[in-house]
């Protein structure tokens, strides 16, 4: 039997009626003042797509219900209740911080995406290294450029934001911003703000998510 | 919940970003197929895969130098010359293989893609 562990939180945590992966009952390992909230799976689970949307409808349900909440990666499961214990009262430091930083927030998410380059992008047709280079540099900045651009925009309003590039043809760019509650209408006012001010940008914006960017739950095994 | 409401604000050319999705919804079940029928498919995407990480960390590291200015315009140009041309080989030996640019990936778990 393995424990699959969807979520950190304090203490008390209520556990929303819903099953966890097939179909077992969610409950609690109490580490301190902490509770992971886990279920019980035959081996290892494996990421197939209902068990990963069953994770995530987990994760959304005790998000909804509890005011700080850190979701855990789909993991590879812990082989029993004292290896959920140790890993996380290992831990505990850095989750009680963690839980303090997205206490009250959720995360909303942000893609832009945009076509064009401004710059001579035709490497196929270009002889020249230079010129290649130097398009290829252009590619570089315009993705640093939007995603500068995309947290001067938007990050006064969250707590904490963290933006990448995630393709360059086309240039895409996402961004993760952990938003109190109350500002959630405030940050999509900015959203229709920057697409005012940049009518060629698609912009995407997503949530309230959990704010699973800004967990450490899974955080790098030392 | 419907997965539609996450979708807070959408604005602009929105074909585009489902374009995107799709290929994000690959990612869950793209690792090397090990099938023994295609076993020489999954082998060359592992290869080309690791080729395409090197040619990527190399143009990376000269697009650095260049910004920083340390390289000649000799220097500038030959890099980029080689790295055109790697790139064009690469996508000769990616159709060659009956691959897509996009199965040049790895799914590394909790260290997101390789790529």
């Amino acid at each position: 039997m393995t424990l699959h562990l969807y979520a950190v939180a304090e203490h008390g945590v209520e556990l929303p009626p819903v099953d966890g992966i097939d179909g077992a009952s969610l409950r609690c390992v109490q580490v301190d003042d902490l509770d992971a909230i886990v279920s019980d799976v035959d081996g290892a689970t494996s990421p197939t797509e209902a068990a990963v949307l069953t994770h995530a409808a987990v994760v959304d349900a005790v998000a909804a219900a509890a005011d700080a909440v850190l979701p855990a990666r789909f993991g590879s499961g812990f082989e029993q209740e004292g290896a959920v214990a140790t890993e996380v009262g290992a831990r505990r430091d850095e989750l009680l911080r963690a839980l303090e930083r997205v206490r009250g927030c959720v995360e909303l998410g942000v893609r832009a995406l945009v076509g064009d380059v401004a710059a001579p992008e035709d490497t196929g047709a270009t002889d020249s290294g230079r010129t290649y280079m130097l398009a290829r540099l252009e590619r570089v900045r315009a993705g640093e450029r939007l995603c500068a651009d995309l947290d001067s925009a938007l990050a006064p309003v969250a707590r904490a934001a963290s933006s990448s590039v995630v393709g360059s043809e086309p240039l895409v760019v996402t961004g993760a911003y952990l938003v109190p509650r109350g500002d959630i209408d405030a940050f999509q006012e900015r959203v229709d703000d920057l697409h005012r001010e940049r009518p060629e940008l698609t912009l995407i914006c997503t949530g309230p998510w959990p704010p699973y960017s800004f967990a450490t739950v899974d955080a790098a095994r030392s | 919940m419907t997965r539609d409401d996450k979708v807070l604000r959408a604005a602009g050319d929105l074909a585009r970003v489902a374009g995107e999705l799709e290929r994000i919804g690959t990612a869950l079940p793209r690792r090397v197929d090990a099938d023994p029928e295609r076993v020489e498919k999954g082998l060359a995407q592992l290869v080309l895969t690791l080729v395409e990480l090197l040619r990527q960390l190399m143009e990376r590291q000269a697009l650095r130098r260049m910004d920083e200015g340390t390289l000649t315009d000799d220097e500038i140009e030959r890099l980029g010359e080689t790295f055109m041309k790697l790139e064009q080989r690469m996508d000769e030996l990616v159709k060659e293989f009956g691959l897509e640019r996009s199965d040049l990936n790895l799914n590394l778990g909790p260290l997101g893609d390789l790529l």
